[in-house]
């Protein structure tokens, strides 16, 4: 309504000009290598996305002891990424120093936090069968993530995600023949609440804000929606990936959640940022994987 | 805070107790004995021991019994009252020397007053004593009045701004209860209610509240000529709008959620129409409106910021008389007269609007409707209602009933050609808000100096939206039309309130008044509740995702609001004045149960040549508070109690001032500083559902942040009352700022409408008896917004995801281009037998100056700073005409 009556027109800001700066961005978790992604910051009026600069030198250190080097390689897409060929240790705190000629050298600073494991997750109802428009069904499952009793009174970061598998059958003379598997994400319905807490982020993960547990709450609940043919489709189970973030994690991806809520007159929150000198995020996490099976 | 509070109380007491113990410290010790002696030759031989003047009157003590005394070693005064105890007398020591009066009777002076013609109650008239000194005092907001003077004979001169002043000689030999009539003093008093006259300035002695003058509200430049109550508060010092009075009422640093504003003593939920563009105040039904801007008394709490008193008027008691006033936007029509005369009155006014072309053009003008066939209508309606009944000359029930609504309807039509056939969709958007308002009042004049006035109070907001989507495919092989889609969301968000307050109001004196009393609210809240029905024939896993943004939120909010409260003017001494109070209030809401203490102390000092300083501390508890992504009052936000997870906002503001009064003149100076103790901030969710307004209310408590805030400021008013030439100058240096831990990284940041410089000055200048003109000139630094100046890209890798990062680096961190605009008008008006003319011809923004009420920069342009402003009100002319007939 705002806009229908309001008049526009162009205008030119003057916008100070910030210099580019390094961006590392970073998460790392036990038993794998570092990995880093690295480029520049540019001007929000320019077009396209920043490249990925040459000489780039990325070390790791622990303690102010070097640790490892990251080593340009290029991923099954042909892009540019950093891998380290030491491996993450748990609960140790990682400094990252990336240099390039020319450009502040950045710094950043976290490591892995202790695991708070899954108490247990589970299968709580019957699982509803229904019918979409099309002549598919879907499976309505519902779920129950359960924490440990003991939760801290602070620093309560997760996230989560869900998959599933899939048999894919070819009907062949009348019988049903095993074609191929599937694995893909899995969505969810749940109630407004929880819904309101969960946050989409540019990462495999859904991120559970923290006052998600503020009543003590220790459980989320979920219903896994699974669309599949009757016919040529057998759900076989569904995969859970349970995070425990570090704050720098955590405070990052929700700031950048809430990037999301820019309106004209409504307040966007600064951008979290661990990397002195630069922009990006270096942060850890540790994970877990649980799996419950579809009764057929 | 609290320790320059106590500093500061510990101060005044010393003060008091050193002038008290100065009069009497020269007074001896005595030692005294008289043995059957009249108390007069008790005093004469108690002179003449002590060598101290003593003077009195045989008279005084002819009917008293000789008197036995034997004291020792015992202060003089003392000695003195039990030589005279059998007598009703008292005494002053002055210059050393005692000097006895005859103790009058006393005898209360009381009533009402009002209008000659009309017969409706006066409030802030003045009722001067001229023969006492100094003496006098006001009406109260229902026209009442009382004071106590001694026995005898007085000349009483009553008087208001654009009525004749009445002197009145006054008999005091018994207690007296007298309604005073004023005769308005030319035809057109209506608009000059409420100004201030130099007989009540010097009584009032205060610079609080602001009277909002009726005569400058309509003789002030506004859009489309309609006279506006909001926009006019906004001229004042310290309060401040969004641009062009977008999100309400922004006084001292303060939320627009954060001002109470009371129409007839009922909370308004939301006093603006078009979301801020216009009040709900139809400005020929009210009888006055008072601005406190944080100092005020314990009597009203609820908020943190501000109080906008605004009353209704009660009619015409004597004739019938109607009113119609028309504009470039709005006509509205006001009806009243009495039922029964002089004993029953009614008022009755209704507002309408036709907004709808000024939509239509200023959309089209800035190419923001894409859509051919589309149908914008925007338009509200306010109604007014009051019944006043006198029951008794001691006994008033009034009824005043508000009811507004607005409007929003869009829809539109697509149609799209595919190789299956013609695909026509239908949007549709239908919007609905607006507040019901009654109040039930019975005022009793108890004793005459004991008033009560208690009130069964009705609130209610609501804002409702539909949003429809249907999609038919009429199709090419068969020639049937077949729904694909069919979409229909309801939400509603509402707050209701009803409660039962009573207040009392104790004349004790001309240098003491209490008011007491209470309040009991049940609050009902339902927070965003959203329905929605969705058929969609193909539907895929993507649109199963879609089905998780289906939210349900229909929990109802019960909580009960008590409240209870003491407020006491004091005049200590000639020209002091202290107001002092406390309130006291509990709050039940969701598993969480409030308490607060809200004490209010301002004390003032009115000197020699019309000087006067003051000094005030006060505490403020707001238990209600209006959340949503946009932070600034708009009409879809969310009332919602405190509870457990969202605890009360508190405030604590103090105020010094200096004031000069005289000769048509009025200036003052005023500091201020606020520290928010508590103040809230609402994260929208991931995913807000902005499609008509409804805002994703789920998990509310969760995404309420909490924080702190300070705002400083002085406020500068310089005000000429007489002459052909009046106005003001109104300019405040302030600062205002949040701090909220889980916002901005922890760091402070401006406050949203923190605006450095604000400047308005105001000018009227009669032409003519029958003419004037009128400009309004207003600056202001811009407010501040978030622009991200740097972008970069955040993905993993490996990662198929990714999103684009705009790096802002504070909240707020950059500023609009300067506000300024003039408005200008001709007011004009004359008389034709019963008719009574007035218009109004001018134009707002004269200068066409483009204030933006928001900036998107453009992201794609590849051109540094290239932006996109938006305005909301260009140039507009200004025009309404008026008629009254007196039936």
């Amino acid at each position: 309504m705002l806009l229908l009556a309001s008049c526009a027109r162009e205008l030119q800001i003057d916008l100070p000009d910030e210099p580019a700066k390094i961006v590392v961005v970073s998460h790392f978790t036990t038993g794998l290598p570092f990995q880093a992604n690295v480029t520049l910051s540019q001007p929000v009026y320019e077009i396209g996305n920043g490249q990925t600069p040459q000489n780039v030198d990325i070390t790791v250190s622990n303690g102010g002891q070097f640790y490892t080097r990251l080593l340009r390689k290029l991923d099954d897409r042909g892009k540019v990424f950093f891998e380290s060929n030491a491996l993450v240790k748990a609960e140790t705190p990682y400094t990252i120093t990336v240099e390039i000629g020319g450009y502040p050298r950045v710094q950043a600073t976290s490591s892995v936090p202790s695991y708070k494991g899954l108490q247990d997750f589970k299968i709580v109802d019957t699982i509803q069968v229904e019918n979409l428009a099309d002549g598919k069904k879907a499976l309505r499952i519902p779920l129950e993530i359960n924490l440990p009793g003991l939760l801290p009174v602070a620093g309560r970061f997760f996230a989560f995600n869900l998959r599933h598998e899939k048999y894919v059958y070819e009907i062949v003379n009348g019988q049903k023949e095993f074609d191929y598997r599937e694995e893909a994400s899995t969505y969810f319905v749940t109630d407004g609440r929880t819904l309101s807490l969960l946050n989409n982020i540019a990462e495999p993960v859904v991120l559970i804000d923290e006052n998600y547990w503020n009543d003590n709450r220790r459980t989320l609940r979920l219903d896994a929606v699974i669309p599949f043919n009757p016919t040529t489709d057998e759900v076989k189970r569904i995969y859970l990936e349970w995070r425990t973030l570090s704050e720098d994690f955590y405070r990052y991806h929700l700031s950048l959640a809430r990037q999301g809520t820019n309106q004209p007159l409504s307040d966007p929150d600064a951008v979290f940022n661990n990397v002195a000198n630069g922009y990006g995020n270096f942060s850890g996490y540790a994970v877990a994987v649980d799996t419950v099976n579809i009764p057929d | 805070m609290a320790q320059q509070a106590k500093a500061f109380l510990i101060s005044v007491a010393l003060l008091f107790t050193g002038s008290l113990s100065a009069q009497n410290a020269s007074l001896p010790i005595v030692d005294f004995s008289c043995q059957d002696c009249t108390p007069a030759q008790a005093l004469v031989q108690l002179a003449r021991q002590t060598s101290i003047n003593i003077v009195f009157s045989d008279r005084f003590f002819s009917q008293c019994p000789p008197v036995r005394i034997a004291l020792q070693q015992k202060p003089f005064l003392q000695v003195v009252d039990q030589i005279t105890a059998c007598a009703k007398v008292t005494y002053k020591v002055i210059d050393g020397q005692v000097i006895f009066f005859r103790k009058s009777p006393r005898f209360t002076f009381s009533g009402y007053v009002q209008d000659l013609e009309t017969g409706e109650r006066i409030l802030g008239a003045s009722i001067r004593i001229v023969n006492a000194q100094g003496g006098g005092v006001i009406s109260n907001e229902f026209g009442f009045y009382s004071v106590r003077l001694e026995e005898g004979t007085y000349n009483i001169l009553v008087s208001y701004v654009g009525y004749r002043p009445e002197p009145v000689r006054l008999v005091m030999d018994m207690d007296r209860f007298v309604t005073l009539k004023l005769q308005p003093s030319n035809t057109l008093r209506e608009v000059v209610i409420l100004a201030t006259s130099p007989d009540s300035a010097a009584l009032r002695r205060n610079h609080i509240p602001l009277n909002l003058s009726l005569a400058n509200l309509k003789n002030l430049p506004m859009p489309g000529g309609e006279a506006d109550l909001l926009r006019q508060a906004a001229l004042q010092a310290g309060v401040q709008t969004g641009v062009d009075g977008l999100g309400g009422l922004n006084v001292r640093g303060g939320n627009a959620d954060q001002n109470l504003i009371l129409l007839d003593d009922v909370p308004v939920y939301n006093p603006s129409h078009a979301l801020g563009l216009f009040s709900i105040f139809n400005t020929a039904t009210i009888s006055s409106a008072q601005l406190w801007k944080g100092d005020f008394p314990a009597r009203y709490a609820g908020r943190v910021s501000s109080v906008l008193d605004v009353r209704t008027r009660d009619g015409n008691f004597r004739n019938y008389r109607a009113q119609v006033s028309s504009g470039l936007f709005a006509t509205s029509g006001t009806l009243e007269g009495p039922i029964v005369r002089d004993k029953v009155s009614v008022l009755i006014g209704y507002r309408n609007t036709y907004f709808d072309p000024w939509v239509r053009f200023f959309s089209k003008r800035g190419n923001l409707l894409n859509f051919s066939g589309d149908k914008v209508n925007y338009g509200f309606y306010d109604v007014n209602a009051k019944l006043t009944y006198i029951a008794t000359p001691k006994d008033r029930f009034y009824f005043s009933f508000y009811r507004g609504l607005d409007n929003f309807q869009n829809q539109y039509d697509q149609f799209l050609r595919r190789s299956e056939g013609v695909y026509t969709n239908r949007y549709t958007l239908t919007s609905n808000w607006g507040n019901t308002i009654a109040a039930l009042r019975w005022n009793r004049v108890i004793h005459s100096n004991l008033f009560s006035n208690t009130t069964l109070r009705y609130s209610r907001f609501v804002y409702q939206s539909t949003l429809g989507f249907k999609s038919v495919l009429l199709s090419t092989a068969t020639g049937r039309e077949t729904t694909q889609a069919d979409y229909a969301q309801l939400y509603q968000t509402l707050i209701r309130d009803v409660s039962l307050k009573t207040d009392f109001t104790r004349y004790y004196n001309q240098n003491l008044t209490v008011r007491w009393g209470g309040a009991y609210t049940r609050h009902i809240f339902q927070p965003g509740t959203i329905q929605v029905n969705f058929l969609q024939l193909s539907q895929s896993p993507a649109s199963i995702d879609s089905l998780s943004r289906i939210l349900t939120n229909n929990e109802l909010l019960n909580a009960v609001e008590a409240e209870t409260y003491i407020d006491a003017a004091i005049k200590p001494f000639k020209n002091w004045m202290i107001e002092a109070g406390l309130n006291g209030s509990a709050f039940l809401g969701k598993q969480a149960n409030y308490t607060a203490l809200q004490p209010r102390f301002r004390m003032q000092r009115t000197g020699a040549k019309g000087w006067s300083q003051w000094v005030g501390f006060h505490r403020h508890t707001q238990y209600l508070h209006q959340i949503g992504s946009f932070n600034i009052s708009l009409p879809f936000e969310l009332w919602v109690p405190s509870t457990r997870k969202v605890s009360p906002e508190r405030v604590w503001q103090s105020t010094l001032g200096l004031g000069w009064r005289g000769n048509g003149w009025n200036g003052q100076i005023e500091t201020y500083y606020k520290y928010f103790a508590r103040v809230l901030s609402f994260i929208p969710a991931n995913d807000v559902l902005l499609n008509g307004g409804a805002e994703d209310a789920s998990g509310w408590e969760d995404r309420i942040t909490g924080g702190t805030g300070r705002s400083k400021g002085v406020e500068f008013l310089l005000e000429k009352n007489s002459g052909g030439l009046t106005g003001s100058i109104a300019y405040t240096l302030s600062e205002s700022s949040r701090r909220f831990p889980a916002l901005n990284s922890g760091r402070t940041f401006p406050f949203r409408f923190d605006r450095r410089h604000d400047l308005k000055i105001n000018i009227h200048q009669r032409l003519f008896p029958w003419l004037s003109a009128d400009a309004v000139w207003s600056f202001a630094t811009g407010n501040p917004i978030t622009l991200g100046s740097v972008k970069y890209v955040h993905q993993s890798p490996g990662s198929e995801q990714s999103q684009v990062v705009y790096i802002f680096t504070a909240v707020n961190n950059y500023r609009l281009p300067l506000y300024h605009r003039l408005d200008l008008a001709l007011n004009g008006q004359f008389t034709r037998g019963r008719l009574q003319h007035n218009f109004q011809l001018g134009v707002y923004n004269a200068y066409n100056r483009a204030n933006p009420s928001y900036i998107l920069l453009d992201l794609e342009s590849g051109v540094k700073g290239k932006a996109t402003q938006y305005t909301l009100l260009p140039l507009l002319p200004v025009f309404r005409y008026e008629v009254k007939y007196q039936f």
